[in-house]
């Protein structure tokens, strides 16, 4: 009987606290604070990276963690930018990588848009099919591609050219899906008094369609620059010549050239220059990158 | 009489504009999609090194694989351990973060930032990253379990913890693209019904229960066939961090295509192994439109 009303205390006493002024304008500060501790947390390693990114390679891995670089130093990236040796030239493939990207991206949208346009506002015999075929191969695994296309670069005598990079991430559906589903909920009322006015498809398209598609434009040219950036399997299958590196080839061979442990700082200096751009891209086109996932269920153009 | 053969060519010459339109695209579409797949299931019946000319074999290659390649049947093995591990983890961590994230507070710019952008950094960078920490000498890991006074693991030579290794490692790179994804289906749930719920007293365990996750349930069916894809085709995170060892305990599907086709250059072997993969692929899909169906059957 005692212990029933001293739980029944208990329970009116939070009650009393859950309600109370207090306990209302604290939770969301707690829970901020829980969050951004978890948050931490998850994104130590990065944070771990980076700091000692900027110490001496003799103190670089030595344990326990800290976090403050003591002393600190440029001297990691000066060797991993300014110096390259042992093979591995970050900043040459940095450039390559950016090239190849940007050429696909560019590859993409020109091929693409038109492409989405056709699907989603001209009328043809065919059209449905060819849609559900184009777009049913979005599901499959890249596996499935590997072999039979890099045989088909070999005829061509493309691999191991910058091309073998670029050309093939411009086949799958990708941007044309995601640019199709935002044409389709565009009105076509400025569309149809365009062609009023006479103009054809093609300025229809350039002129009236493209400017109120935009942000998908964006959307579906980061994804691709991203996923090309990072792309991994495919550069190791068709790229041998170190001189025409992608960055994900040039850091996997800093992990050889450089010792991990004893040259940790510049090893870490370089995965820092390859993150870095990411974490920046990020912050501010986060929007753009969600909208066209969410859109998909898919980031992947290959 | 003279209208119709107009309107027949009007309608021919406007299918030929549209084809234009499609042209460019379709080239590239040929050419590294369509060609690609029906050559590679070819090329899957012959045996072929890429440099003497290739030979049909018949089914030779699928015969060896299946019934005399013990192999493909440990990176069937590894591959499936790895899907049925990680795509829970793919689906609790992210729905965790996507719960958290769906909320106002204050720095959730930055926590979603913490949370998210790790999954489009470049796997190389990542996995070294977590290769060097849990090594055996100079890690990070086996320093602290030390200070605890804890047996030193040997973490990337373990048959057993190397694939846990490698789960979570994708579940810590990717978890932020399904938090996106989940996102998404959360911003979907009109907020109309956590207000009735509200409303009626119900607490937030049962708003969680009753509203969110029925309302996720088709999403969460996707984000689930999405990620078994996704881990079925896993290759950079093992391919980096263990090369397939110890003992082969850890090579993938994709991990032992890529090694036929490119180190030993069986052409014919790896385009095998890729509609084998296709195949186990298509049974998972089956298993989502099965459950499509249902849900579709329940709901109407």
């Amino acid at each position: 009987m005692i212990a029933r009303t001293g739980l029944n205390r208990i329970r009116t006493g939070l009650k009393d606290f859950t309600t109370s002024n207090l306990w209302k304008r604290s939770r969301p500060i707690l829970f901020s604070v829980a969050v951004i501790a978890f948050a931490v947390l998850w994104f130590a390693p990065i944070l771990w990276i980076i700091s000692i990114s900027f110490r001496p390679n003799s103190v670089a891995a030595l344990y326990p963690v800290t976090w403050i670089p003591d002393p600190a130093t440029l001297e990691n990236y000066e060797t991993i930018l300014l110096h390259p040796s042992r093979g591995v030239n970050i900043v040459r493939s940095f450039g390559i990588s950016a090239f190849v990207c940007t050429a696909v991206v560019l590859g993409v949208l020109l091929v693409s848009t038109p492409a989405a346009y056709a699907f989603a506002r001209l009328k043809f015999r065919g059209r449905n099919v060819l849609f559900w075929l184009i777009v049913a191969t979005l599901a499959l695994p890249v596996q499935m591609f590997i072999v039979p296309v890099y045989v088909i670069l070999d005829r061509f005598e493309l691999v191991n050219k910058l091309a073998a990079l670029i050309l093939p991430p411009i086949g799958p559906a990708f941007a044309l899906f995601v640019l199709r589903q935002f044409m389709l909920a565009v009105s076509t009322e400025t569309e149809d008094a365009a062609r009023l006015d006479g103009c054809n498809q093609l300025q229809v398209l350039v002129y009236v369609v493209v400017p109120q598609i935009r942000p998908a434009l964006v959307s579906v040219a980061l994804i691709t620059f991203l996923n090309n950036w990072n792309d991994f399997l495919w550069p190791l299958i068709v790229i041998y010549d170190r001189d025409i590196y992608p960055l994900t080839l040039a850091l996997n061979d800093v992990r050889s050239a450089y010792h991990f442990t004893f040259e940790a700082g510049t090893v870490m200096a370089s995965f820092v220059v390859a993150v870095i751009p990411v974490v920046v891209l990020f912050y501010f086109a986060k929007n753009y990158l969600i909208r066209g996932i969410s859109l998909t269920g898919t980031g992947s153009t290959m | 009489m003279v209208a119709k053969p107009s309107v027949f060519w009007r309608s021919i010459i406007s299918d030929l504009k549209a084809y234009a339109f499609l042209a460019p695209y379709g080239f590239f579409f040929l050419v590294f999609i369509l060609i690609p797949l029906v050559y590679g299931f070819a090329l899957s019946f012959y045996s072929w090194d890429l440099f003497t000319p290739p030979e049909y074999v018949g089914l030779q290659n699928y015969d060896k694989l299946l019934f005399d390649d013990s192999r493909f049947w440990v990176a069937t093995q590894n591959t499936l351990i790895f899907v049925a591990e990680s795509v829970p983890l793919l689906i609790i961590v992210p729905l965790m973060f996507a719960l958290i994230l769906n909320r106002p507070f204050w720095g959730r710019t930055w926590a979603f930032i913490a949370f998210i952008s790790i999954s489009f950094m470049p796997s190389v960078a990542i996995i070294w990253m977590w290769r060097w920490m849990f090594d055996y000498h100079s890690g990070l890991v086996n320093f602290y379990l030390g200070e605890l006074g804890l047996p030193l693991q040997n973490w990337l030579t373990h048959p057993r913890l190397a694939m846990v290794l490698v789960v979570i490692i994708t579940t810590w790179w990717t978890s932020g693209f399904n938090t996106i994804l989940f996102l998404s289906g959360l911003q979907d749930i009109p907020n109309e019904l956590y207000e009735a719920a509200q409303v009626d007293g119900g607490s937030r365990l049962a708003q969680f229960r009753f509203i969110t996750l029925p309302m996720l349930r088709d999403k969460m069916i996707l984000i689930g066939a999405l990620t078994v894809m996704a881990s079925f085709k896993m290759f950079d995170q093992v391919y980096l961090l263990t090369a397939g060892g110890p003992m082969g305990k850890t090579r993938s599907l994709a991990q032992y295509l890529y090694e036929s086709g490119f180190r030993d250059f069986k052409i014919g072997k790896a385009s095998a192994i890729s509609w084998l993969m296709f195949l186990m692929i298509m049974i998972f899909a089956m298993f989502r439109v099965v459950l499509n169906w249902r849900s579709a059957r329940e709901s109407s």
